[in-house]
């Protein structure tokens, strides 16, 4: 019990990170971005629809991605999100700031088993 | 991505696989809940429905099954794991987002909206305004301290079947007596209206005329009222030859004719005679007589004084006291009528007029006194609207009995519509109290959406229908309020029926098995749809009997209107005089009143003038006994009771009257020469076999029965209208005026004239000023004294048909809601036979035609229905029928060809799709 409200923390935490990141390479719709968290976790994470579109629309909001509805012939219209400027800044820091985190966490606990 | 095919896999139904609707509602209610901006709420809905439809695509392309597919699927919008988080969605206060949802639903159907507000507000409206009339003329007590012991003492009506007399009033004399006998009240008083003819407050040129009361010195003390100013009459101001007494005003009056100037000192003028003002009657107090009202009071001890020669107070005939009293402690109305029927004997006895034959004191003895209730006035007005009222009220009972029909079929249809999300929002796991509490807001909303409208519409309709029936009254009778008692039971009813309907579909639906609804689309509504047509048969029904009701008050209206009265109604001038200030000697009088004539006959304007002594179709009539002479070979009775007019030689050619045979009155019939009569076809017809009259000889008996001088018969004139218009021809006498020598101090007549009536009364001021300076006339165009007597009639045939029309727009909204609906779940059926080749025209026709069919049907079981409702006018008149059979047929057709024609025009693949 204590442990999932860990997971659900860290992913909690994470979850920003997580979007941005894949946003980064290009745009994405948001059944896609929940398919590839799911599939590359290993299905260790996963954003239902319920978790994912409020976060989606904080960050639209926050101005660090961008949604936009794009039509193809034969298809219904999709909601596209691409990362902004802001949103790249952000990605910056987020993975800098995870980075030492990661580091510093993995020193404190490697360093008792070690 | 592509629709989803329309056949599913083989051996599933078409409508298992979920849509893209399905999701969409899915989204809707898990959205329902979050405060989002409207554009942003659209985005959500539409993406999260995507979504969901892509998780079941690819659950499906998996190989899952169906349900499991959807569970999976719907999982998607389950709350995250781990409780609540920052990622949810962020939700509003529960009430407001209950509210909010509410009017954005009501927002997205605005037809629904409209049509269920309207119809709440129109019934509303309706009857909060008769009510107003009703309560004012019907139910309000007096404003008095506990008018409940407040009762009258009235001579009953026994040989007429016992009950209330149509003239139940007492004279002066018989008053003093049982004022002084009766034990039932604390103290008796007794009140007169201004039956003795209104005072004049002008001093010379155009009458300025006041309604009085006469009252008893003791009628405030025993009404418990106290003065908003001064002091208010006392037993001391009513004492025998009081001279110029002191005068009470109304309130009304005090603003109006004096502008709420303080009283003290102060006087008024009244018939020429200078008094001074007491005090003031508080507001809202218009006397005891019901939708009646008052300008001054004075004692009555003051009547012979202001009076002067047409004073009528110690007069044996002057039936015009109404006795009032309180009840004293343990009597109620039955033991005080028992005493006072114990005492009329002696009162009758004490009080017979010297004057009476034996007959006639017979007859006199034979009375009894009785008491009635007054705790809600004395009702004359209350009596002459009392029937047209009840019937009104009764119609605007059906109209709210329409209305609430109309919006329970209104609500069970949308609650049917919205079926599928109901249960998408149950399988979502949307507790049922939720779902109950939306539908009530929702039904809350519209409720009171309905009670304002209804309050605008009642607050324009009241003081519009109090105009209109006060229109051309000399003194306002009353000012109509809205009762907000009565409003908010009003919207208790609405709230009631908006809450039933609104809320028992929501429940019902709760019951459902969701994947059952989600399965059936929404469509196997057989249950609800007969109850709903059930409604509509109600509805029509009810609006057929209304429209039925509303054709035949205005055809009796339209009957009277085309009645012909035997003389002219327009360009006449009634004028009216009063010559008691001027004290002449009785026979110093007709000399006076010829002067005045001849003088009104020399204005230029004037085509003709006549004295005449009862003006026709006024709402009064005189009758008496005359012995007909026998004639040698004429068959015929021998007595007769005919109506009585005195007019002058100018009476035919004033009112355009038809004098058929012998000749009119002449300048040589005079006092001194033999008296001679004039009498009308229905007196031949009636008395004389229809022989002719002329040369005839008749005496008129007088109380006694003693006939008096013989009259010739020199004229026969077209019949006429006497009494009222309404009333069937009766036979007339008309007597020379300028032969009587024992004319009246009042002077009436009428002038003819096409100059417009407003100059023409400045002549007639001017034509009397040089005659008589000192004298004062009341005028009256003739057209306006016949509609005063049709008030009543007008007020039921306008309302009547303006709750035809209600109940025929209910009606039409009522149809209309239900077909649209009815069309858009038809809409796959119409849009397979246009794909089939069915032209738009035919599409429609499907359900126009069921629209008129079900119309006529209807219109034919309310005019049936209606026979019972309708007491007083005969219901099968087969035009009426017909009228209100093609009515509604029009109505329903009109009502039925909007949703089809909006059906028709959908293309038809798209209408296939949809479904």
């Amino acid at each position: 019990m204590a442990l999932r409200a860990f997971a659900a923390e860290l992913k909690k935490g994470s979850a920003g990170l997580l979007l941005l990141a894949l946003l980064e390479a290009r745009p994405r719709h948001g059944y896609e971005l929940s398919q590839m968290i799911a599939a590359r976790s290993g299905g260790e994470l996963r954003y239902n629809a319920a978790s994912l579109y409020p976060l989606l629309y904080r960050f639209e909001e926050r101005g660090w991605i961008r949604g936009r509805w794009v039509e193809k012939p034969g298809e219904r219209r999709r909601r596209f999100y691409r990362l902004t400027a802001a949103g790249r800044r952000m990605l910056a820091a987020q993975q800098s700031e995870w980075r030492s985190f990661v580091r510093a966490v993995e020193q404190v606990t490697g360093g008792e088993h070690a | 991505m592509p629709e989803p095919p329309l056949q599913g896999p083989a051996g599933r139904a078409p409508d298992a696989e979920p849509r893209l609707q399905d999701w969409l509602a899915a989204a809707r209610a898990h959205l329902a809940g979050a405060a989002l901006p409207p554009a942003r709420r659209q985005t959500a809905e539409e993406e999260l429905a995507q979504h969901l439809e892509a998780c079941y695509q690819a659950q499906r392309a998996a190989g899952a099954a169906e349900a499991e597919a959807r569970a999976a699927a719907l999982a998607e919008l389950s709350a995250p794991p781990g409780g609540p988080s920052r990622q949810a969605w962020r939700p509003g206060p529960p009430l407001l987002r209950d509210i909010r949802d509410a009017l954005r639903s009501l927002r997205h159907a605005p037809g629904f909206t409209l049509a269920a507000v309207l119809c709440l507000g129109l019934a509303i409206g309706a009857n909060a305004a008769i009510f107003a009339l009703a309560d004012v003329l019907l139910l309000r007590p007096l404003p008095v301290p506990n008018p409940g012991q407040l009762a009258q003492v009235e001579i009953a009506d026994h040989h007429g079947g016992g009950g209330r007399a149509p003239y139940g009033a007492v004279n002066y004399a018989l008053y003093q007596h049982i004022a002084a006998a009766q034990e039932a009240f604390t103290d008796l008083a007794a009140w007169a209206g201004s039956a003795g003819g209104p005072l004049d407050a002008a001093t010379t040129g155009k009458a300025r005329l006041v309604q009085q009361i006469w009252v008893t010195g003791n009628f405030f003390s025993v009404l418990g009222v106290q003065a908003a100013a001064g002091r208010l009459l006392a037993p001391a101001d009513d004492q025998p030859g009081c001279g110029a007494p002191g005068v009470v005003l109304s309130y009304s009056y005090w603003r109006r004719a004096l502008d709420g100037v303080p009283i003290a000192g102060t006087f008024i003028t009244l018939n020429r005679h200078a008094l001074p003002i007491l005090g003031v009657t508080p507001k809202g107090f218009r006397g005891v007589d019901v939708g009646g009202s008052f300008d001054v009071a004075l004692p009555l001890c003051a009547e012979p004084l202001l009076d002067g020669d047409g004073a009528w107070l110690h007069a044996p005939y002057a039936w015009l006291l109404d006795p009032i009293g309180r009840l004293r402690p343990g009597w109620d109305l039955e033991r005080a009528s028992a005493q006072l029927a114990a005492i009329s004997p002696a009162m009758f006895a004490a009080t017979v007029p010297s004057d009476y034959g034996p007959r006639a004191r017979s007859h006199y003895l034979k009375r009894r006194l009785e008491v009635f209730s007054a705790a809600r006035g004395v009702s004359s007005l209350g009596g002459r609207y009392a029937s047209p009222l009840w019937m009104l009220f009764a119609l605007a009972a059906v109209v709210l009995l329409i209305a609430a029909a109309n919006l329970a079929n209104l609500l069970l249809s949308r609650a049917g519509a919205r079926r599928r999300e109901m249960a998408v929002r149950l399988a979502l796991g949307a507790a049922q109290a939720a779902l109950a509490r939306s539908a009530l807001a929702e039904s809350a909303a519209l409720a009171v959406g309905g009670v304002l409208v209804g309050v605008a519409i009642a607050a324009a309709g009241t003081p519009a229908l109090a105009a209109a029936l006060q229109a051309g009254a000399q003194t306002p009778w009353f000012e109509f309020s809205l009762d907000w008692r009565f409003l908010a039971l009003l919207a208790a009813w609405a709230t009631a029926i908006c809450l039933l309907a609104g809320l028992a579909p929501a429940l019902a639906a709760a019951k459902t098995a969701p994947a059952e609804a989600l399965r059936s689309g929404g469509r196997s509504l057989a249950g609800g749809s007969g109850l709903r047509r059930g409604l509509v048969v109600a509805q029509v029904a009810l609006a057929a009997a209304l429209l039925a009701a509303g054709l035949l008050f205005a055809g009796s209206l339209h009957r009277l209107a085309a009645v012909q009265p035997g003389f002219r109604e327009d360009h006449v001038l009634v004028l009216d005089a009063d010559l008691s200030p001027l004290h002449l000697a009785p026979e110093a009088r007709l000399a006076y009143q010829q002067r005045l004539l001849s003088r009104l006959q020399r204005i230029p304007a004037v085509r003709a003038a006549t004295m005449v002594r009862v003006m026709p179709v006024a709402g009064i009539g005189v009758d008496g006994v005359i012995r007909i002479a026998p004639s040698a070979g004429h068959a015929g009775v021998t007595r007769a009771t005919p109506w009585f007019n005195q007019i002058s030689p100018g009476f035919f050619q004033t009112f355009g009257a038809k004098l058929l045979a012998g000749r009119n009155f002449l300048d040589s019939d005079t006092t001194a020469s033999p008296p001679v009569a004039i009498v009308t076809q229905a007196f031949a017809r009636q008395y004389l076999g229809g022989a002719s009259p002329i040369g005839r000889w008749f005496q008129i008996e007088n109380m006694a029965g003693k006939p008096g001088p013989a009259y010739r018969i020199v004229g026969l004139a077209a019949d006429e209208k006497y009494e009222a218009l309404r009333a069937p021809f009766v036979p007339i006498v008309f007597l020379d005026a300028f032969q009587n020598r024992h004319l009246d101090p009042d002077f009436e007549a009428a002038v003819y004239s096409t100059m417009d009536l407003a100059t023409l009364e400045h002549e007639v001021v001017t034509a009397v000023d040089g005659v008589a300076p000192q004298l004062t006339v009341q005028f009256t165009p003739f057209r306006q004294k016949i509609e005063g007597g049709l008030r009543s009639s007008l007020l039921l045939a306008w309302l009547g048909a303006a709750f035809a029309v209600l109940a025929l727009l209910l009606a039409a909204i009522g149809i209309y809601g239900v077909l649209a609906y009815r069309v858009t779940l038809r809409r796959r059926e119409i849009g397979v036979r246009m794909a089939m080749g069915a032209t738009r025209r035919q599409a429609a026709g499907v359900v126009v035609g069921t629209g008129i069919a079900l119309g006529l049907v209807l219109a034919f079981a309310g005019a049936r229905a209606v026979r019972g409702l309708l007491f007083w006018i005969t219901p099968a008149d087969p035009w009426v029928l017909c009228a209100v059979a093609v009515g509604l047929a029009m109505i329903g057709g009109a009502a039925a060809w909007v949703p089809a024609r909006r059906a028709a025009r959908l293309p038809p693949m798209e209408a296939l799709r949809e479904d």
